[in-house]
């Protein structure tokens, strides 16, 4: 497509450029002297809104961190220091524990999630008949919330529900079903697997924009050389996808590390802690038990806890030449 | 000036959707054989996709009892309105769907208006400190929101906003990936055009409104499915700033809803609970699923626009 073709040509370049221009000249040099002022007015709103709701807070939890401030309180908030910190990392298991299934989920989720993604991708790439029909259709549980998801996959894994129904069925009865969110040891993998079909599809859509901007002539070439579609794969298709895949990455682990709503309508942590997280945490202390100071304290452990995540994501995925 | 009649016509920043429908070709013969046995796996994918929601929606039509006792059975003479009847008595899901209508209507177009007006000023004007503020809006880009929840809250209350709609509204309006989306596509509408329009007397604003919003149409688009998604399916925020009965958001009505069936809800049994969050969870899932499947292509190409921000 070119750019300025339908574009009106600009009235200065008419002929005779040294008569003409002057003028013009000196009034777009004029509406630009009062660009300063425009450009400042139009970004405000914006700005504006970041700085209330964005900037402040993020001062705010810094302050609180150091506070014992309480939602509702007769006393104000008295500073103690590294107290929160302290209490956080000896004395409150939950968190401790929190923070072991948070990093359970995010260390599970970020390959499988990432795995199943390309291959349907791969899958939905090829040029077979209906792809374009498939790919909305994975694509459903994306648009669909996540409280209705959590809702119907609840049902799903209750002990007569469609999960053991199906296993049931699969394996003729040989293997019975738990609770799943009812059972430590199942809640938080019944977690997981909802989680990763909620969100593949998406992912599915990001590789695939990834896998359609290598070359054909690539692929002819790897073919011409005899190479097989695996080694189509692992020499071309692979390589060609490095950016992508960061991207792939680094967004799978901010959402997993922050999981909350799952938790929240389906488990509200339990059951024995086996399911709480970072944020789940941090919004029970914080908001339903009213422990301001506390909650923001998590909130700053789990920020830097993402920023460390991230940092170590970024080395590993940098270009090596 | 022709500005007026050939403004639909400038292709230069409908690059989403160039890149949509160069992509939606598909590929030409490679990988994987398209054999029969890929095609019967992307049925089978695709059962599991949908058999929850179908699942659902035809569950939410069956006697509350019977969802309980069988299931997988579908009787067709017992199909019933009974749970959406009891649903709609039981549960505030018109006030949830009201709350979640206006937070749509007024936020979005918070967003849709104040992004692009700040990403034109950044992508087209010289001010003092513009770049030390657009480099601390792309910093607040890494940051995850989530964290913010808790001194959030706590302005709410110090402001008296817990349970109001400004709550809802104003903090997320603007976000800071919108504005760098925006940039980027208005960055490439050609200067000329802008000139062009301030040579015949527009006003800065009056550029912003009649040239670059037309121009950078497709992207808004995208940016508008997005916000639209977003702010439906919120509910993190929503639940922690206002839970209470007459100001809860859709999702949240649903979530109340759905803790009830653990059975502390007086005088109600656990199937007729049942009954009514399948029709509840329904009749939330089905409009934003309308508006996708009509607008498939608008969706897909924001979120991708969208997700290509690194």
């Amino acid at each position: 497509m070119t750019t300025s073709a339908s574009i009106p040509a600009p009235p200065h370049a008419a002929p005779e450029p040294g008569t003409v221009e002057a003028p013009r000249r000196r009034r777009i040099a004029a509406a630009r002297r009062s660009e300063g002022r425009s450009g400042l007015a139009m970004a405000t709103p914006a700005l504006l809104l970041l700085l209330l709701f964005l900037v402040i807070p993020v001062l705010l939890a810094f302050g609180l961190s150091f506070t014992n401030a309480r939602l509702i309180s007769p006393n104000p908030p008295r500073f103690v220091g590294l107290d929160n910190f302290v209490r956080a990392f000896t004395a409150d298991p939950t968190f401790l524990r929190s923070t072991l299934n948070t990093f359970v989920f995010a260390l599970v989720i970020v390959p499988v999630q990432a795995g199943l993604g390309l291959l349907l991708a791969v899958l939905v790439n090829q040029k077979v008949r209906g792809v374009a029909m498939f790919r909305v259709i994975y694509f459903v549980p994306v648009v669909t919330s996540i409280v209705v998801v959590s809702i119907l996959w609840q049902f799903m894994y209750e002990q007569d529900g469609l999960v053991n129904s199906f296993i049931n069925t699969i394996t003729f009865g040989a293997w019975q079903g738990t609770a799943w969110l009812n059972n430590p040891s199942t809640a938080l993998g019944a977690i997981i697997v909802l989680s990763i079909w909620q969100a593949v599809g998406f992912h599915m859509l990001i590789w695939l924009s990834g896998l359609q901007t290598i070359p054909e002539e690539l692929y002819e070439a790897a073919r011409m050389d005899g190479a097989t579609p695996w080694q189509q794969f692992t020499n071309v298709t692979w390589p060609g996808l490095r950016s992508t895949m960061v991207f792939v990455l680094v967004t799978i682990t901010i959402a997993a590390l922050g999981l909350f709503v799952q938790v929240d309508v389906m488990t509200q942590g339990g059951p024995v802690n086996s399911t709480t997280t970072l944020v789940y945490h941090a919004v029970r202390k914080g908001y339903r038990e009213q422990e301001t100071g506390y909650g923001a304290t998590i909130s700053l452990i789990f920020f830097v806890l993402v920023l460390i995540v991230a940092l170590v994501q970024r080395f590993l995925t940098r270009e090596k030449d | 000036m022709t500005t007026h009649t050939e403004r639909p016509a400038a292709p230069a920043p409908t690059r989403p959707a160039a890149t949509w429908s160069a992509q939606i070709r598909p590929a030409t013969t490679r990988t994987l054989p398209a054999t029969l046995g890929s095609q019967a796996f992307l049925l089978l994918l695709a059962l599991a996709f949908l058999a929850p929601v179908a699942w659902a929606l035809i569950s939410a039509f069956k006697p509350a009892t019977q969802i309980i006792s069988d299931p997988l059975g579908l009787d067709l003479t017992a199909l019933t309105l009974d749970n959406y009847r009891r649903m709609f008595v039981d549960v505030p899901i018109g006030q949830g769907f009201l709350n979640t209508a206006v937070v749509l209507v007024v936020k979005g177009a918070i967003t849709l208006f104040c992004a692009p007006l700040a990403a034109y000023a950044f992508a087209k004007y010289r001010f003092p400190g513009r770049d030390l503020l657009f480099g601390t809006v792309l910093i607040t880009l890494m940051l995850p929101t989530i964290v913010l929840i808790i001194p959030l809250l706590l302005e709410m209350k110090a402001l008296g906003w817990v349970n109001t709609y400004q709550a809802l509204i104003l903090p997320g309006a603007v976000d800071a990936f919108a504005i760098f989306w925006m940039r980027q596509v208005i960055a490439d509408v050609p200067d000329e055009l802008l000139d062009a329009a301030r040579v015949d007397g527009a006003g800065e604003f009056g550029i912003f409104t009649r040239i670059v919003l037309p121009v950078i149409r497709p992207a808004l688009a995208g940016l508008a499915v997005l916000t639209v998604m977003n702010i439906y399916n919120d509910f993190v925020w929503p639940v922690v700033a206002a839970s209470s009965e007459r100001m809860a958001a859709l999702q949240v009505v649903l979530s109340t809803l759905a803790q009830n069936i653990t059975g502390n809800r007086v005088g109600a049994d656990y199937a007729t609970v049942t009954g009514e969050l399948l029709a509840a969870a329904s009749i939330a899932l089905v409009p934003l699923l309308i508006v996708f499947i009509a607008l498939q292509r608008h969706f897909i190409n924001g979120i991708l626009a969208g997700s290509v921000k690194g």
